[in-house]
């Protein structure tokens, strides 16, 4: 019995560890632009079919097709942040423009997805080929092994990269106050690109580890609601707050469907993230990020 | 070394600059005087590159001003915006190695630092303390150390004495004096016309976005238009 709960806690672990990649990026452009980008999912869903190129149609090993969809992921960032957002920051526009053009470019790109493949259903060569460790009794999956090691990888690169160089200290200039970040010589610009490129690159890679684990179609980026909530729980804009509420939520997700099922248990979650953000509306973070008009 | 011609901004409809020309000259302070909505922030965000003037240009050392805000300052021109701005969820020392932000070697940037904790010894005292909980005082000592790190050769400081007791505006005062001395330009917006016309060496006084006066600091002090209007009882300290 304890043994079946350890083996859902990792299960919980690794889901969430994949909510907290896309939670990071969706953070990221939320500290930066103070808006929800919700063609992060759009992003996803390119992902996930570039990730089947990759991993099963050309049959690269694993790291090498995680590596190209980030890239894909990464260029794809950029493109949509020149799309979609470039002309409002030039015309400074209120941040509902930001939100609208985001939602409908993550539709864009679902739709033409849906053009392109249709809506049957990818399915993504299994990355290894016997998936089970075994620790006597206990059975674990590699592929949860390899997502929370991937993942503690990444974030932990980001967050050096953050604190510790130039960039990252751009980064944090333009997410606190983006006129004096350019008074002191920042080019926002180059630091919103970057932005959106490490976001997409988040977005890649949570992509094709999703496809992974499910089956693709053109919604499955979808699932950046997860990531959403996750930050909503984690405090919006705070990248530690997006972590930890990401993986709470791929937690509770496993227990729920443990203990309620796979019908009640969104709605269980549902409400309790609502009860949550009623009693403390700032997240777990505890610093507010105000939108700003 | 930086001369404005013929400036003029609207936001929308709100005409905020209309022909503004004027000249700093290399090592002076230079003062904008003028009352609230006078127009005083909007210039110095036009020198800086934060808004784009409709006419008019703005010529630096001889040249074209850069377009972008960055190679303004890149350039040696730094602004101090009005209500400090510094970056409160940093603590003090990243808020000056933000303000070195083009200077590449670390052992440059620490070596300022130490010049600005001289300066300012008590930024030292509280150089691993967030900046947003500073006093008023200290955010505008951080905020103007901040800008010298760059080390410019024109500052533009916006309205520095807001706020401030007393005792600190005539710290905030020394110190333009010290910046001057060091041989940095100073522009320099004030609400305290008193004060920033007995520092100035030249001023101009702008009114609706016009400029209104223009002379020494001496003459302006002792104008009679200019004394009933900005220097009366009210307005001295
Ligand atoms: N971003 C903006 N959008 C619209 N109008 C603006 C904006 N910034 C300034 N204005 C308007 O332009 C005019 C000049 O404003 P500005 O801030 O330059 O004045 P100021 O002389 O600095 O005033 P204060 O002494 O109060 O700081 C004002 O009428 C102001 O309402
Ligand atoms: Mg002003």
């Amino acid at each position: 019995m304890v043994l079946f709960y350890v083996q859902q806690l990792i299960n919980g672990v690794s889901r969430g560890a994949v909510y907290a990649l896309i939670a990071v990026g969706f953070a990221l452009i939320f500290s930066v632009l103070k808006f929800s980008n919700f063609a992060h999912g759009g992003l996803i869903s390119v992902a996930a079919y570039a990730g089947y190129y990759f991993s099963t149609k050309f049959d690269f090993p694993p790291v090498i097709a995680i590596l190209c969809t980030a890239l894909i992921g990464a260029v794809m960032g950029i493109i949509l942040n020149y799309i979609a957002f470039y002309n409002l920051q030039r015309r400074n526009s209120p941040n509902i423009f930001y939100f609208v053009s985001s939602i409908t470019c993550g539709i864009l790109f679902m739709n033409i997805l849906t053009l392109m493949f249709g809506t049957t259903f990818y399915a993504i060569k299994p990355f290894f080929k016997n998936n089970i460790i075994k620790i006597g009794n206990l059975i674990i999956l590699k592929m949860d092994i390899m997502i929370l090691a991937l993942t503690f990888v990444l974030l932990a690169a980001l967050m050096l990269l953050i604190n510790r160089t130039k960039m990252g200290l751009a980064l944090r200039m333009v997410s606190i106050d983006k006129d004096t970040a350019m008074l002191m010589g920042v080019n926002s610009s180059v630091v919103i690109t970057v932005t959106f490129s490490i976001a997409g690159a988040l977005a890649g890679i949570s992509g094709i580890l999703l496809g992974a684990n499910f089956t693709i179609d053109p919604f499955l980026g979808n699932m950046v609601v997860k990531g959403f909530i996750a930050s909503v729980i984690g405090g919006l804009g705070s990248l530690p707050g997006a972590i930890i509420g990401a993986i709470l939520l791929g937690v509770m997700e496993v227990i729920f469907t443990v203990l309620v099922g796979d019908i009640l248990s969104p709605a269980i979650i549902f409400v309790m993230t609502l009860i949550f953000l009623l009693i403390r509306p700032q997240g777990i973070s505890g610093h507010f990020v105000t939108e700003k008009a | 070394m930086l001369s404005v011609n013929n400036l003029s901004l609207s936001y929308g409809k709100n005409r905020a600059l209309s022909n503004v020309s004027f000249e700093v000259q290399q090592g002076e302070i230079f003062s904008i005087i003028g009352a609230n909505g006078a127009g005083k922030s909007s210039l110095l965000r036009c020198i800086s590159g934060l808004v784009k003037p409709m006419e008019g240009t703005i010529y630096y050392e001889g040249k074209p001003l850069p377009k972008e805000p960055h190679k303004i300052t890149a350039a040696g021109i730094v602004h101090v915006p009005e209500g400090r701005r510094i970056f409160a969820p940093l603590t003090v020392k990243e808020n000056l190695k933000a303000g070195a932000f083009l200077v590449k070697s670390r052992s440059e940037i620490e070596a300022r630092i130490e010049e600005q904790y001289k300066i300012f010894p008590r930024l030292k005292e509280r150089e691993n303390q967030y900046a947003g909980t500073l006093s008023g005082g200290e955010q505008q000592m951080l905020a103007i150390a901040r800008a010298l790190m760059s080390r410019p050769k024109l500052i533009l400081l916006d309205e520095p004495s807001l706020g401030l007791a007393p005792l600190v505006v005539k710290e905030v005062f020394r110190i333009i004096e010290l910046i001057r001395e060091q041989g940095v330009t100073v522009l320099l917006v004030e609400q305290n016309a008193k004060k920033a016309l007995s520092l100035a060496d030249h001023a101009v006084v702008l009114e609706n976005g016009i400029i209104r006066k223009t002379g020494t600091g001496k003459e302006l002090l002792n104008d009679q238009v200019v004394k009933e209007a900005y220097l009366g009882a009210g307005h001295s300290d």
